[in-house]
């Protein structure tokens, strides 16, 4: 008796979990909810620390919402392939990689992660693949047309499309990106956008205007310009913001290069840094005990590593994916422009370059010590500890080593992380 | 006055008092299940031994992963800066110190002046720390005490492939089941200490003269292995157990 009422105790749960998921499946699915959900930013009825973050949120709720329509031609995007084309094109994309973060951020990772894991996505994984495959076999993402992947900086996600193509029976257009920066690889480059454009056009039925991809390259070095205004008050010693609050606008790096809101946010955001800045020297506030730089990303889920350090006086006033390291672009060249700024990422190619990067952020933010947050299944990021050690080490910059994961939250130990932390203050006392 | 140094591990709470610059009282006990007890216990057998009472004691810095559990700490500073600090008024010549305590080991490496320049903490996994060494003990029923007498019985070793604490744990049954002697797998098992260790060390490269602190530097077995794998000296004080809260002791001392 008690074992049958036991048995359809657990049953009703499972029943109710599973209606609890296709309805907040349907729910998500209702581009409504994210008209609804830019309304209420628009009328103030969230609070955020920074306009700009509000304008952010607005514009990301904006592009959920296309991606989910019914009607949306929309293109699956890797992390770190070019957004300017959709742009140009007028249609919609989505990064599985950033969903993942968003999931993480909101607290329900855990879900996706265990569902991709009971279906042999195996713990090794990325969590940011890992958790996005999640989603995709519980059917939470909106629906693709087709996939875009980039090889460099990060091979999983070329593996991840694939299989995703595969899923889907959507095509699987790929970028590849060679690992020399000279004229052969740039043409090469260049080729294989004006391919992935036909395909675009083919699958979108619409025609790329010229003039539409300069405006969408105008854009992306406007918002170059914009986002180096914000890292250049960063420098400030009293500037307030720190890697916690960056970590948000990181979807513009991600999702926002060549819309004509992006640079408009960036330069909302510079427009609040000087007024803070302002306010914090009128009141003769004091400036962190030590500044350090974030190498890699710091985990998304809800952690207080950052509030933790801020609590012990240091702040974390730059991360290394804020750093803009491609030149200026030049819309008359579109496509060079974009196959250049790809080509000349610090993380692609030998690791002297992210060296190089790391010295120059090092010395343009003034820190006292770095953290390298190792995240569990990036290859690129942790396969170039060593020198990155070695190289701080000649330098003289001490360099804490965390492990860890951005999105898994089920090895995060805080009381391990803390020591690490107090430790390596202390070493900076 | 006199200060004092208290150092809440997961396996044993040490207490050190100083006075005038000398140990006026030093207290290992086991922490067991709750660490408030261990410290009010140490505390306490540490204030009869020095005939101290809590309130004369001028400044007390707590340390240890039980640190933040401490009421009467004036300041709380890692096992990091204190196993370094404890090393160095051991030793001034000291430039690498290597803890390896109830839950985690480390390596830190130290200026002329015993301040840590940089530091390296295993992975978050008990393999190659005491805990390990304390279950490995249990499943061979062999008290601590006679590991490294029975090690030294022979030259043999049966390797222990598995990393994980729980994983290693069963291993060691089945090769007791297997009928395996157990000298061979103590010194598979020091073995695997050893390697998981001089893989830390190796990474944050030995500098100078080194110092093996925490409990398991009492393992005469496992400080040899360790010597001749890393192919140099190990100097390991009378009581390493204490270092970490001499280190906090001393830091007291300083602070006033």
């Amino acid at each position: 008796m008690a074992h049958g009422l036991l048995k359809l105790g657990t049953d009703l749960n499972q029943i109710g979990k599973k209606i609890a998921r296709g309805v907040s499946r349907h729910i998500l699915h209702w581009p409504l909810l994210y008209s609804l959900g830019q309304e209420t930013v628009r009328r103030g009825l969230l609070k955020f620390p920074y306009e700009s973050k509000r304008m952010l949120v607005d514009y990301g709720m904006g592009q959920i919402k296309e991606a989910y329509r019914r009607n949306a031609v929309l293109v699956w995007s890797s992390a770190f392939s070019p957004t300017e084309l959709y742009y140009a094109l007028g249609i919609t994309h989505f990064s599985p990689e950033v969903a993942s973060a968003m999931v993480a951020s909101f607290g329900f990772q855990e879900m996706f992660l265990k569902e991709a894991e009971s279906r042999w996505w195996g713990r090794d994984n990325c969590a940011f693949h890992r958790c996005a495959m999640g989603g995709v076999f519980l059917d939470y993402f909106p629906r693709p047309r087709a996939f875009c992947a980039s090889t460099h900086l990060c091979d999983g996600a070329v593996l991840l499309f694939n299989n995703l193509a595969a899923r889907y029976r959507r095509p699987f257009f790929l970028l590849d990106t060679p690992l020399k920066q000279d004229h052969g690889a740039l043409n090469y480059v260049v080729q294989q956008l004006k391919s992935i454009i036909a395909s675009l056009e083919e699958l979108s039925g619409k025609k790329m205007q010229a003039e539409k991809l300069e405006e969408a390259v105008a854009c992306a070095e406007a918002a170059r310009r914009e986002l180096e205004e914000v890292n250049r008050l960063r420098r400030h010693p009293l500037s307030p913001f720190n890697t916690r609050d960056a970590i948000a606008y990181l979807y513009l790096y991600f999702n926002g290069v060549g819309s004509p809101v992006t640079p408009h946010i960036y330069n909302t955001l510079a427009w609040e840094l000087k007024e803070k800045i302002n306010g914090a020297e009128a009141a003769a506030l004091k400036p962190p005990r030590f500044r350090l730089l974030w190498l890699h990303m710091p985990p998304i889920y809800r952690n207080n590593m950052l509030a933790y350090l801020e609590g012990k006086g240091a702040r974390a006033v730059f991360e290394e994916f804020s750093h803009v390291y491609w030149e200026p672009m030049d819309p008359g060249r579109p496509l060079h422009s974009i196959a250049r700024r790809m080509l000349s990422h610090f993380g692609h190619g030998p690791v002297e370059r992210r060296l190089h990067a790391i010295k120059t952020m090092v010395e343009r933010y003034k820190v006292d010590g770095v953290i390298h947050f190792s995240h569990w299944g990036c290859r690129q990021n942790c396969g170039s500890v060593k020198a990155i050690r070695d190289f701080l080490r000649r330098e003289g910059i001490p360099l804490l080593l965390l492990d860890g994961d951005c999105i898994d939250n089920r090895n995060y130990a805080p009381g391990q992380v803390q020591t690490r932390i107090d430790g390596f203050l202390e070493m900076l006392a | 006055m006199p200060v004092a140094g208290i150092d809440i591990g997961s396996l044993s709470t040490e207490v050190v008092i100083l006075h005038e610059g000398k140990i006026a009282a030093a207290v290992i006990l086991p922490t067991g299940a709750s660490s408030k007890t261990a410290i009010n216990r140490a505390m306490g057998q540490a204030l009869l031994q020095s005939g101290f009472s809590l309130d004369a004691l001028e400044r007390i810095v707590a340390t240890g992963y039980g640190r933040v559990s401490v009421p009467f700490a004036h300041e709380k500073v890692t096992e990091i800066t204190c196993h370094g600090r404890g090393a160095h008024f051991l030793d001034p010549a000291v430039r690498t110190v290597i803890d390896i305590g109830g839950q985690d080991s480390k390596v830190i490496c130290l200026n002329g002046q015993g301040k840590v320049v940089d530091f390296l903490m295993n992975e978050k996994c008990a393999a190659g720390t005491g805990r390990f060494l304390e279950v490995m003990c249990q499943a061979l029923e062999v008290d601590l005490d006679d590991f490294s007498r029975l090690a030294g019985r022979t030259g043999k070793t049966v390797p222990i492939s598995s990393m994980c604490t729980v994983f290693a744990e069963s291993e060691v049954v089945s090769l007791i089941a297997e009928g395996y002697p157990r000298e061979q797998i103590i010194r598979g098992i020091i073995d695997s200490i050893v390697e998981r260790t001089e893989l830390m060390a190796n990474r944050i490269g030995i500098m100078g003269k080194l110092m093996m602190t925490g409990g398991v530097a009492k393992n005469q077995a496992v400080v040899q292995a360790l010597q001749e794998k890393l192919g140099t000296k190990i100097e390991v004080p009378e009581e390493p157990q204490l270092v970490g809260a001499l280190g906090a002791a001393l830091l007291a001392q300083e602070e006033m």
